[in-house]
């Protein structure tokens, strides 16, 4: 983060650990159960144009 | 003068003796650019000295321009880790503090081809049609 203040401009780090998943906007701060990342990395790829088959 | 300590090289022996496969770690540096990616290059080949498995592949972020590029490498510092297959993972910046040990794991974990995900996550994430990139930011404490 204090690496790359560029970085942390551009993806708005305020705090960490921070993740950014995709370039759609889906992020989240912190850690949390795999079933959330899981669902968020889903959505981004759902925002990306991509079809999740389910 | 060595970067890790006589203790601590100890400490990263024990640890790679997990390791299955072998892994390159790709480290790019620029010395004028960027003085303290070249911290990090000395870091990585004193890291790969330590285990058989491991080698360094130290490149210069501006000479070695078509390599770096064909790495997805944006910026130095950076430590491409390598291994059987090319899983994406990047490390960028210094491996300093707690963020050294999440390198480590990083080996470890592409040593072995696999992650701690269950069988559920790994079969939703095969359905996906493109490539998602996961940015993880952290600082050094």
């Amino acid at each position: 983060m204090t690496g790359f203040p560029d970085l942390a401009r551009a993806y708005r780090i305020a705090s960490v650990p921070k993740t950014v998943v995709g370039d759609g906007g889906v992020e989240f701060v912190g850690a949390g159960p795999e079933s959330m990342l899981l669902q968020h990395v889903q959505e981004a790829a759902r925002r990306a144009g991509g079809v999740v088959v389910a | 003068m060595a970067l890790l300590s006589d203790e601590i090289a100890g400490e990263l022996r024990e640890a790679f003796s997990g390791l299955v496969n072998p892994v390159k770690l790709a480290v790019a540096s620029q010395a004028l650019a960027d003085p303290v990616s070249e911290e990090v290059r000395r870091l990585v080949e004193e890291l790969a000295a330590l285990h058989e498995k491991l080698t360094a592949e130290p490149l210069n972020f501006v000479l070695d321009q078509e390599r770096v590029a064909a790495l997805g490498i944006e910026r130095t510092p950076a430590i491409a880790i390598l291994g059987e297959q090319d899983h994406g993972v990047r490390f960028y910046g210094t491996p300093a503090g707690y963020e050294f040990g999440s390198l480590v794991d990083g080996i470890l974990d592409v040593s072995r081809g696999s992650s701690l995900l269950s069988e559920e996550t790994r079969t939703a994430l095969a359905t996906l049609d493109r490539d998602v990139r996961l940015r993880v930011f952290s600082t050094p404490t």
